[in-house]
């Protein structure tokens, strides 16, 4: 495997030693380059409460193309699909290579609190939020007890 | 005695009108080829070489199948925009280049791309690229290692500080040019007109 490069390392042990709050971002030891990500939900969001479970890589030619980021515990947002995948500008044609680990990261913990069901990636869940978004955000504080808090509770 | 490719240093083509004298598909199929098996660094071909491809598949074979993936082809905007969403590699010549000694702040200046402070560098190539941001009442350069903005620059021609089209500025020089040329050509034709009525 070719050398981890020097970005990369700086950012990794900047993330350790000075964490952004409510997010935590591991590197897997046998892959630097694969990290175990997790984002507590925002406080004023329907989200608020639960812990969410991402899964980030960040591919060889990084940071000339934006890492790739997934949810892995299971979310009710407009912006999320089934898969975990995100619908995010920054992740996509608006990534720049001055961004980094951690803005992507509060990119999303941002989008958690400010779902954007215009722009929709699961459109099942933007067309639910736009007919009854007060119902929506039912759900989602469902969701947010049943797969983001059972694992606190355990 | 060598042979003709050995004199000019190349392989031998296989000889494609010697096995098939009577198919003009062979590079139709090539095209297609490397269309259906390319990967994003093959640059080889581009928007205008599917187009002829189907056109010559439209009017040989009479496929409005071709006709149709034309159409789509120029409806899909990405398509071909990948390549020129970069700089042409002459434009990071004209970048311009800035001394580390310049810099107000050039113990602790580090590059956006790769976070390393531009004096750790022995032998430091810093440019600053034509963005102009107004920071209050001074302008605050974007400035970067050649190294670390010319891989980015290639693939897409925004500061990476300010999203600030590079090329912008150049665009305009070109049009500019062009409308003078034009302008230039039509006088041109006037005098010439003139010409005629003297000595015609």
């Amino acid at each position: 495997m070719a050398a981890l490069p020097k970005r990369i390392i700086k950012e990794t042990e900047r993330l350790v030693s000075d964490p952004v709050p409510g997010i935590t971002a591991t590197p897997l030891e046998e892959n630097l380059r694969y990290f175990e990500v997790t984002i507590d939900g925002p406080s004023s969001s329907p989200y608020a409460g639960g812990v969410f479970q991402l899964e980030l890589y960040l591919p060889d030619d990084y940071p000339m193309c934006a890492p790739k980021v997934r949810f892995l515990t299971k979310i009710y947002h407009p912006n999320i699909d089934k898969l975990g995948r995100i619908c995010l500008d920054v992740l996509k044609d608006n990534w720049s290579p001055a961004l980094q680990i951690r803005t992507i990261l509060l990119s999303i913990q941002a989008l958690l609190g400010a779902p954007n069901p215009d722009d929709p990636l699961a459109n099942d869940v933007a067309e639910d939020w736009k007919k009854d978004e007060k119902k929506a955000i039912e759900v989602a504080k469902e969701w947010t007890v049943r797969f983001a808090k059972a694992k606190l509770e355990e | 005695m060598s042979t003709y490719e050995e004199d000019h240093n190349i392989t031998a083509a296989p000889s494609r009108t010697a096995s098939n004298p009577s198919r003009s598909h062979q590079t139709l199929g090539s095209v297609l080829e490397s269309f259906l098996t390319q990967d994003q660094t093959t640059e080889s071909l581009d928007r205008e070489s599917y187009t002829n491809a189907l056109r010559t598949l439209n009017t040989q074979e009479g496929s409005t199948l071709a006709l149709e993936l034309i159409q789509t082809l120029e409806d899909t905007p990405q398509f071909g925009e990948a390549k020129s969403k970069g700089v042409p590699p002459e434009f990071l010549d004209t970048l311009e280049r800035v001394p580390i000694n310049k810099l107000p702040n050039k113990d602790t200046a580090d590059c956006p791309i790769c976070t390393n402070r531009f004096i750790d560098d022995k032998y430091p190539l810093l440019v600053k690229l034509p963005c102009g941001v107004q920071h209050g009442s001074k302008t605050k350069d974007h400035i970067f290692d050649l190294e670390c903005i010319g891989p980015w620059l290639k693939v897409n021609s925004t500061c990476p500080l300010c999203r600030f089209d590079v090329m912008e500025l150049d665009r305009k020089r070109r049009e500019k040019i062009e409308e003078e040329l034009r302008k230039a050509k039509e006088e041109d034709s006037e005098e010439e007109e003139e010409d005629w009525d003297v000595y015609g």
